[in-house]
Parts: structure tokens; C-alpha cells; sequence
């Protein structure tokens, strides 16, 4: 009898009747205590030759009742076993019902704060000027009309991400593709974002090989994904940190750590996919940031709509999660593959590939 | 007469102009916080005499936040009144149970209301 038998009992909180170990080593024990007593009082009456017979059949009888005993108490054993890992099965599918519910509701109340927000912010200034005017009460009409202006814009664009993210989810996002040069478009949306990584003190560099060429792409779109990009790095790195945007030629087969690090750029790929090679030659572009980066369990939900990475954001704005949504719907719609790689703690790169046909 | 001190905690730059402004008008003393936690550094320094709180906002949130200020016996006497997006029953019942004296739905009120309210609330106390 092994012991982890009986740690096995203890684990599953087996009592001492369920468990086929305690009940087996307790019949042997009855079963030698009887043998010696049938033994000890049958050879005052009977001869050697009985009394031997009379041990060594009740020895048997013994034997044959431990062995029943035992694979009762096995099948309760196994019985309850299965009921509570079942038990344990129903907890987890629980657990992530309510995870998943949470989720949805966090999602929600996002959505209802970034929309009815800005838009009773604009009823409300509207009625205050209306009530003003009509008072003739004067007040400076340039703050209430900025308000107006900047939360009508807000709204925009978050009524513009559930648009996108409708037409991703119905297959009808169309890209219109014209010859375009895509360092101009990177360089102007870090122009763009450069008074917010300043205020932060995050440095952001560009850093990419000369020969890239001009190629078909849709301008818009293309911005709307490195915005976002860049966007969500400087939300998730600590102030004084660092966004580097690479861009390079890759060809199929290359490693793409590889050929990072040859513009010396150290990606965060461990536990991501290093490859690309849905083209013989493509545009890579990769956003790396030393911020909190994603743990492998979010890393994998990266990309869905309503989930929000765990980790606590530097930004004041919370965001709808939308962003990476549109970014993976984009680049697909573009022929392209998206990939992420992060550890937790140093960074996060996101990079994907577009298809360069000339 | 004393000017009735307020403090106006919303995230909302358009909606807590409004709210301030109109609340200045009709003889408060307006202070604002974009945050629970802005709010929180105001209120160790001084007390208003009713507080306006939003739900959602930036890291904490008003639920969270008012029911820190209901455990604080220096701070669980001022009326607090919920101004949220969140229109649901249970959200409803909720900011009640935890103290607040009223829970105006922002959808549902306009800024006459809101100062009606606000009086109805201070008078009362």
C-alpha cells in the first residue's frame, strides 16, 4: 500500500470508511486478530490438522471480504472524485461567466460615459448660454463655444470607432488605396502626438531603412492605425519612458527580431510570433514601447472588442477598447498580418506588415 | 447671507462649466474637482455644505468615493447628490443606499431642475 494513497484520501476529504487504504489496513487487522483467536481457541478442541484448516479457511473468508470491501470503497472513492472535480469544473465555467459579464459591463458603462458625457455636456452649455442671453447676463462666449466644440469632437470619434468596428464585425470595411509614402504619414503623427509625449517627457523616435517606397495604402485608415498605436503606448508607459516606431523591408523567411535589432531596436518577442510571411516582400511597421507591458493571459484577448488590458493606465481618459479593434481590422482589410509581443513590466510591441507590390 | 459653499465633482469639462457657472449665478460658492481624488485633496482642507458627485469617473469611482466619505465621521454629515449617465434602478438604489440624499439621472434634468434640487436639499438640511 502506497502512501500517497492515503494523502490522496486527505486530499479529496475522504472519511475513514470511504477510504479503500484506511479500510483495507483496518480489515487485515481484524482479519489477523481473528485468525489468532479462532487459532488460539479452536486447539483446546480440535485436532492440529482442524485448527489449521479452520485459520486457513477463515484466513480466506477474510481475505475475500477485504477485497470487496476494497473495491466498494474504490468506486465511492472514484464516485467522488469525479463529482468534485465536475465540481470544480462548474466553479471555473462560473468564475468566467462573471468575469465575462463584468467585462461587458465595464464596457458599457465606458460606452454610456463617453457618449452621454459629452452630449449632456453640450445640452447643458447650450441651455446655459440660451439662459444667459435671454437674461442678459453677459458672459465670455469663446469658453462655452470651445466646450461645445471639443466635446462634440470627442463624441465623433468614438461614434467613428463604433462605425468602423460595426463594419469590421459585418465584413464591410473597404480600404481606398492610393499610392501614398507611409514615412510622411509616421512623421506626422508623431509631430502630431509630440506635445502630449512632451508633457509626459516620453521620447518617441522613428527610427527606419532609407529604401523604403512609396506604395498603395489607404492614407486615412493607415493614420487612424498608427494614432491608435502610438496612442495606446503613450497611455501605457510610465512618464520619462520611450517609443521607438521602426519601419523596414522584410522578406519572407527573415527573422523579424533579427532584422529589429540590426536598426537597434530590441523588440519585447519572446512569446510572440517572430514571423511574417504571408509575402515574399512586405512593409513591416512596429510600435515598441518600455511601458507596463501585457501579461500572457491579456495578451491573448489583446485584440478583442470589450476587453480591457488589466494593468492601470497613466491616462486620465479610460478608453473603450476599441482602438486595437480597428487597428486589426485595418491592416487585414490591407492584406496585411498583425502580431504582438510583450513582458510584463519592460514593454509591449505591436507590428504588422503590409503588402508592397512594387 | 453666507454663500452656500458646493463642490462639484465631474469629469465632464463642458458639463461642470455649466453647472458651475449656473450655480454662480444663483449665489454659490463653486468648487470643482475632475476627479474623487482631486476632490478628496479638497475636501482635507476644507467642507462645503453639499457636494454634487458624478459616478463615472477616472479611477475611482463616485460609488467608491461616497462611501469613503459616509465612513469618515468629519465628512458624513454633508448631503451628497448624485448626478450620473448610469440610469439603472440598481444603480439607483444603490447610490441611495450608500448615503446620497438624492440621484438625479443627467438625461433626465436640466439645469433649472438641478438648482430647484440643489435648494430643496440645502434647505432641508
Amino acid at each position: 500500500m502506497k502512501f500517497s494513497a492515503f494523502k490522496e484520501c486527505k486530499e479529496l476529504k475522504l472519511g475513514f470508511f470511504e477510504c479503500p487504504s484506511t479500510l483495507f489496513l483496518f480489515a487485515g487487522f481484524i482479519t489477523i486478530m481473528l485468525i489468532i483467536t479462532t487459532f488460539v481457541i479452536a486447539r483446546n478442541y480440535y485436532s492440529e490438522e482442524i485448527v489449521f484448516l479452520l485459520t486457513v479457511f477463515m484466513a480466506v473468508v477474510m481475505l475475500v471480504i477485504a477485497y470487496f470491501v476494497h473495491n466498494g470503497t474504490s468506486k465511492v472513492a472514484q464516485t467522488k472524485r469525479i463529482l468534485q472535480n465536475s465540481n470544480y469544473q462548474l466553479k471555473e465555467a462560473l468564475a468566467k461567466l462573471k468575469k465575462a459579464e463584468k467585462i461587458k459591463e465595464e464596457f458599457m458603462n465606458m460606452m454610456i460615459h463617453d457618449l452621454r458625457s459629452p452630449l449632456n455636456g453640450i445640452r447643458m452649455v447650450s441651455e446655459l448660454v440660451k439662459s444667459n442671453l435671454t437674461n442678459n447676463i453677459k458672459t465670455d462666449i469663446d469658453e462655452p463655444i470651445n466646450l461645445i466644440s471639443g466635446s462634440s469632437k470627442r463624441m465623433l470619434a468614438i461614434v467613428n470607432d463604433l462605425l468602423d468596428v460595426a463594419k469590421i464585425e459585418a465584413g464591410m470595411f473597404k480600404c481606398e488605396k492610393k499610392t501614398n509614402n507611409i514615412i510622411k504619414l509616421v512623421n506626422d503623427v508623431i509631430k502630431y502626438f509630440s506635445p502630449l509625449a512632451l508633457n509626459k517627457k516620453i521620447d518617441i523616435k522613428f527610427i527606419y531603412n532609407k529604401d523604403i517606397p512609396e506604395f498603395s495604402f489607404d492614407q486615412k485608415k493607415m493614420r487612424q492605425v498608427v494614432e491608435n498605436l502610438i496612442s495606446n503606448s503613450l497611455k501605457f508607459t510610465r512618464e520619462g519612458g520611450k517609443i521607438e516606431v521602426e519601419a523596414f523591408i522584410h522578406k519572407k523567411g527573415q527573422n523579424l527580431d533579427e532584422e529589429a535589432q540590426k536598426i537597434g531596436v530590441n523588440w519585447h518577442l519572446k512569446g510572440g510570433d517572430n514571423k511574417l510571411d504571408n509575402y515574399e516582400r512586405s512593409l513591416v511597421l512596429a510600435v515598441t514601447d518600455n511601458g507596463f507591458g501585457i501579461s500572457l493571459d491579456d495578451l491573448s484577448k489583446l485584440f478583442n472588442k470589450f476587453e480591457q488590458m488589466g494593468v492601470e493606465s497613466d491616462s486620465r481618459q479610460k478608453s473603450t477598447g476599441l482602438g486595437l479593434v480597428i487597428v486589426k481590422g485595418v491592416v487585414e482589410a490591407h492584406g496585411g498580418k498583425i502580431g504582438v509581443a510583450s513582458k510584463e513590466g519592460k514593454g509591449t510591441t505591436i507590428y504588422f506588415n503590409l503588402p508592397i507590390n512594387n | 447671507m453666507e454663500r452656500k459653499k458646493i463642490l462639484v465633482i465631474e469629469d465632464e469639462a463642458a458639463l461642470l462649466y455649466a453647472l458651475k457657472a449656473r450655480l454662480t449665478v444663483d449665489g454659490f460658492e463653486v468648487w470643482t474637482a475632475d476627479s474623487a481624488e482631486q476632490a478628496r485633496e479638497i475636501l482635507n482642507k476644507s467642507k462645503p455644505d453639499i457636494i454634487v458627485l458624478d459616478i463615472l469617473l477616472p479611477k475611482m469611482n463616485g460609488f467608491d468615493f461616497l462611501k469613503n466619505i459616509k465612513n469618515d465621521k468629519s465628512l458624513a454629515e454633508i448631503p451628497v447628490v448624485i448626478t450620473s449617465n448610469l440610469s439603472d434602478k440598481k444603480d439607483i438604489e444603490k447610490g441611495l443606499k450608500l448615503g446620497a440624499k438624492d440621484y438625479l439621472v443627467k438625461t433626465k434634468f436640466n439645469l433649472d431642475d438641478f438648482i430647484k434640487k440643489i435648494r430643496e436639499i440645502i434647505n432641508n438640511d
